[in-house]
């Protein structure tokens, strides 16, 4: 009995300290990216050619070179789940509601979290990799010895480039997995499928639906950007340091994406 | 400041290590404009820890340190960073940015400051290679280069913002004994035709011997200093004698 209630206590007690961990963590990053945008605001760098550049090289990255994947995914994605629900709204629903269903769970919540993780599996660790890689050879401080302010340099750029870089691939995917399903369905003659269900989708579109789908995918770019710079710039003294902080900036996105997605779910 | 005035004046300065110990002699030291001062000494007497307290890059323990008119304690970050424009500093190693070429390393403190047109800051840029005689090709990514050129870049880089001090953190590490003379022709240069005050943390006691104005013997149980090679090498203080002995065998 005594046993069963201290096992019972010590996984409450681990819990806590978990949540209370998460929690300090959450409010370290959040300062931590604060702080990068207060540097950049403050001296309105923006059009600075050396931070400039950085943003230019990050949208390239992670924008550019991830589209074809992205095309691929978005295929992929329209021919088995947007052809699952044309199927299924046939069953349970009318035309009008299969419309909405798309865009709601395809075009909103998929194109979102599966364009966030591809970025993560691509770009948050390549930013990890690279900031972490940079600290310990010495060349993040070679610049802060020569007046750079590094926040401004290496950080802002980053998340401003993998925030519109997530916005604009999050919508190309949308549009590839909602169009491209149903207009290869249509081709291929699977039934249920026709060229009118685009009219649809495009009824089941909202302004208040495009609001959260454009603030989530800018604080998903932000957070996988943003969580890969921190766990970069923690890697100082050991290049053992390197995976250990990757690791931790891939699931530590991992977990922010999908809880600020159920969060915005719940808010909106 | 009158041309006379030190460059930098540090009195009773402890500097920290890395880890944060304190090291438990003081050092006391005024460099003028134009003067090569190296700091020598056997390893752990704490250069790197020395060096980088000169040049208020690191808090000392104890001491105070005045550094082109400013009172170190009391810089904030952004006057600590304005004044890193005028105290220059390359660490040992001299590492480079990785991720974009030698040409665009050298500008791109210059464009970042806002020094000038894209177009200047690349005339400056060239015409600062050509004084450095930088052998070396400027369209390559710093891991293509050898360690003398990444060093060449790295001073570059600095004088692109147009300094009065440089600190160096070991320069002539992993460098061949001709790499060497050019390296020191260089700083010749840098005090002699520009005006700067260096600063060296070195084993190349050839150079010590020969250009050094002022010499900071760093030893785990003794620190001083002296004004160039013949008082150095005429010092009777055993750890000195013991230092120079064991350079000579």
């Amino acid at each position: 009995m005594a046993e069963a209630r201290a096992a019972r206590g010590s996984l409450i007690g681990w819990l806590g300290r978990g949540l209370i961990d998460l929690g300090l963590y959450i409010v370290d990053l959040t300062v931590f990216v604060l702080r990068a945008f207060r540097d950049w605001a403050r001296r309105g760098r923006v059009f600075n050619r050396a931070t400039l550049q950085n943003i230019y090289g990050q949208v390239i990255f992670t924008g550019l070179d991830a589209l074809p994947l992205i095309i691929f995914l978005g295929l992929a994605v329209g021919l088995s789940i947007t052809s699952q629900l044309l199927k299924l709204g046939q069953t349970i629903g009318g035309e009008q509601d299969v419309g909405a269903l798309l865009v709601n769970i395809v075009g909103n919540e998929l194109s979102s979290l599966l364009t966030a993780i591809v970025l993560i599996g691509r770009s948050g660790s390549a930013i990890a990799v690279d900031l972490g890689g940079m600290n310990l050879r010495g060349e993040v401080e070679g610049l802060e010895l020569l007046g750079i302010n590094v926040n401004e340099f290496f950080v802002t750029p980053r998340i401003i480039g993998a925030a519109i870089s997530q916005f604009v691939l999050a919508v190309f995917f949308a549009g590839i997995a909602l169009f491209g399903g149903v207009f290869i369905m249509t081709v291929l003659g699977i039934e249920g499928a026709s060229l009118h269900q685009l009219k649809r989708m495009a009824e089941g579109v909202d302004p208040q639906v495009i609001a959260v789908f454009a603030l989530k995918n800018v604080l998903f770019g932000v957070i996988i950007a943003g969580t890969a710079c921190y766990h970069g710039f923690r890697a100082r003294v050991s290049p053992t340091e390197l995976p250990q902080q990757t690791q931790r900036a891939i699931v530590m996105s991992l977990v922010l994406v999908f809880a600020a997605d159920g969060l915005l779910a719940v808010v909106s | 400041m009158s041309a006379a005035a030190p460059l930098l004046q540090a009195a009773a300065l402890c500097p920290r290590r890395s880890d944060g110990a304190a090291l438990q002699h003081p050092l006391s030291i005024d460099v003028k404009a134009g003067e090569t001062v190296c700091l020598v000494g056997p390893n752990g007497g704490g250069k790197t820890a020395y060096l980088r307290a000169l040049a208020a890059v690191d808090k000392p323990a104890a001491g105070t340190l005045t550094l082109l008119g400013k009172d170190s304690s009391r810089l904030n970050t952004d006057a600590w960073r304005a004044l890193r424009l005028r105290a220059a500093y390359v660490l040992e190693g001299a590492p480079l940015l990785s991720v974009v070429n030698g040409l665009i390393n050298v500008t791109l403190p210059a464009m970042y400051h806002r020094l000038g047109s894209a177009t200047q800051v690349a005339a400056a840029a060239q015409e600062l290679l050509k004084f450095l005689d930088y052998p070396g090709r400027q369209d390559l990514l710093p891991a293509y280069l050898n360690q003398h050129e990444r060093l060449l870049l790295a001073i570059a880089r600095c004088l692109m913002l147009s300094p009065e001090l440089m600190f160096l953190d070991e320069p002539f590490h992993m460098t061949d004994n001709a790499c060497r003379e050019r390296e020191a022709a260089v700083f010749r240069r840098l005090t002699r035709d520009k005006g700067l005050a260096v600063l060296i943390a070195t084993h190349n006691l050839g150079f010590v011997r020969r250009h050094a104005d002022k010499i900071v013997f760093l030893h785990p149980q003794w620190v001083g200093s002296f004004d160039g090679w013949k008082p150095f090498s005429a010092s009777t203080q055993a750890e000195v004698r013991d230092f120079l002995d064991t350079d000579q065998r």
